[in-house]
């Protein structure tokens, strides 16, 4: 289970949602990097029950998701997922489609 | 600066507009409202600037051929909360450069429940993808966790964004024009229903169909009447790449140097029109702009200062009273500024001098991207 996100070829910083331009140094090629998990920063829920959640991956990228099999607190590490639907336990849901990436 | 914005346009705001209408029909009520106000007529406008979500398949021409404008100078904004400040950056700038002499700037939407449903699902790319999939409609849950950073950060509590919301819907009685007008005391805002939390219901501006608009015209060919002379407008766009906690917008690098082109400072600003989409956000743009210190005691400044009335803030009862009319939702707070400095804004009319708007909108992923500030002078 992991979350993709973009990480510049020439400074390796990490990105989400895909940019044109690396932000931090202006290159311009990039490849997908596999993030297993990160931090809880903050969570919301909603009128329904649903739970958002800020999540910071540690090279530093900030991700909007919903918290799917459990609750989390704030500070807790929680597994990534680009799917909505998977195995048993917590995790947090980030929509991403390789088709979408640009 | 040399131009000055002469009057204004306001359609009335409604929750549940007429089956029949239609967002060209509403700008253009807004406009005839603002000419009528000017004592103009279609035959005078030479410039023409509008901003709507709604307006396709139409254009800003489609719109200025269908009101008889026949023009020099034509723009179309699409920065949302923050059109305002932009369209009247350009426009003041067609001004001086000789583009254009009579200049009117529009924004408006109609913003029935799925023109609403269908903007906040398709409103970038990254909300599309990224957002809406969770599932997602609209910025709730993004503010509410920016207001969550923000308690922390600042030692807020709910009651401290009740004491705004309030404070707004007090000045919204007494404007006609609000959605809102029923007074709303601390207590009715704490125990609404829960929409995000810590959001409730009162955090939330209610989406409403209608239209704003000003007159923009060089000052050498209306010397002599009331009018709002623009002193500075200054913006910012995409100031940190979304990689923040969103506490700070753009505000904080465009603010110091429009005080500078102005030559006051925030102690004299007598209105002050703050996009308010969210409490949490006036909070962050007064502080961008100077009128909150760094270091105050922000619940103290919340109570003493605005939940008193003695700051003359949003005082046609802005977007959380009044309503949010779409990509109008920054020319309302311009509009009310102009029309208290044209000394038009009845019962809520203030004595100010000056008077300072700000825009901030545009929700990339995580919050907005788009900040503008404008600061204005009744002269007469």
């Amino acid at each position: 289970m992991s979350a993709t996100v973009q990480q510049c070829t020439a400074c390796s910083s990490v990105m989400f949602p895909f940019r044109l331009f690396c932000p931090y140094c202006g290159h311009w090629e990039f490849a997908d990097h596999q993030v297993d998990d990160a931090v809880v920063e903050e969570t919301t829920t909603l009128a329904d029950g649903a739970v958002i959640a800020t999540v910071v991956c540690g090279a530093g990228a900030r991700l909007i998701a919903r918290i799917v099999g459990g609750e989390v607190s704030q500070g807790d590490k929680v597994a990534l997922s680009n799917e909505p639907d998977r195995e048993p336990g917590v995790f947090a849901y980030i929509p991403f489609t390789p088709e979408s990436r640009y | 600066m040399t131009a000055s914005i002469i009057a204004t346009g306001e359609t009335p705001y409604t929750r549940h507009p007429p089956a029949a209408t239609t967002t060209p029909q509403v700008i253009a009520e807004a406009v005839r409202r603002a000419l009528s106000d000017a004592g103009l007529t279609p035959q005078d406008v030479d410039g023409f600037a509008v901003s709507s979500f709604t307006l396709e398949p139409d254009h800003a021409v489609d719109l200025a051929w269908r009101m008889g404008f026949e023009l020099s100078w034509l723009m179309q904004d699409t920065n949302g909360g923050a059109s305002a400040g932009g369209m009247l950056q350009h426009a003041i700038h067609a001004i001086e450069a000789g583009d254009a002499s009579t200049v009117v700037v529009a924004a408006g939407d109609l913003m029935d429940r799925n023109a609403f449903s269908s903007l906040v699902a398709r409103y970038n790319r990254a909300t599309e993808q990224h957002l809406s999939p969770l599932p997602l409609s609209g910025p709730n849950a993004l503010f509410a966790m920016l207001t969550s950073r923000q308690m922390r950060a600042l030692g807020l509590e709910r009651s401290d964004y009740g004491k705004i919301a309030v404070a707004q819907r007090r000045w919204a009685a007494k404007n006609p024009g609000a959605v809102y007008r029923d007074p709303m005391s601390l207590d009715d805002y704490l125990t609404a229903p829960m929409v995000a939390d810590p959001l409730g219901r009162f955090d939330c501006v209610p989406p409403v169909t209608g239209a704003d608009a000003v007159v923009v015209a060089a000052d050498e060919r209306v010397a002599g009447r009331r009018r709002a002379r623009v002193l500075a407008v200054t913006a910012s766009y995409n100031s940190d790449n979304q990689t923040g906690d969103g506490l700070q917008t753009g505000l904080q690098a465009c603010a110091p140097p429009a005080w500078d082109r102005a030559g006051i400072s925030p102690e004299e600003a007598g209105v002050i029109g703050v996009y308010d989409d969210y409490p949490a956000m006036v909070i962050a743009q007064l502080m961008d702009m100077g009128f909150i210190t760094a270091g105050a005691d922000v619940p103290k400044f919340i109570d003493s200062s605005i939940f008193t009335g003695k700051l003359a803030l949003n005082t046609s009862g802005g977007q959380l009273s009044a309503g949010q009319a779409g990509s109008a939702g920054g020319m309302h707070g311009l509009v009310e500024v102009a029309n208290q400095l044209l000394r038009q804004a009845g019962d809520r009319q203030t004595d100010a001098r000056f008077g300072v708007v700000s825009g901030y909108g545009m929700v990339l992923y995580r919050y907005g991207a788009c900040a503008n500030m404008a600061i204005l002078e009744s002269v007469a």
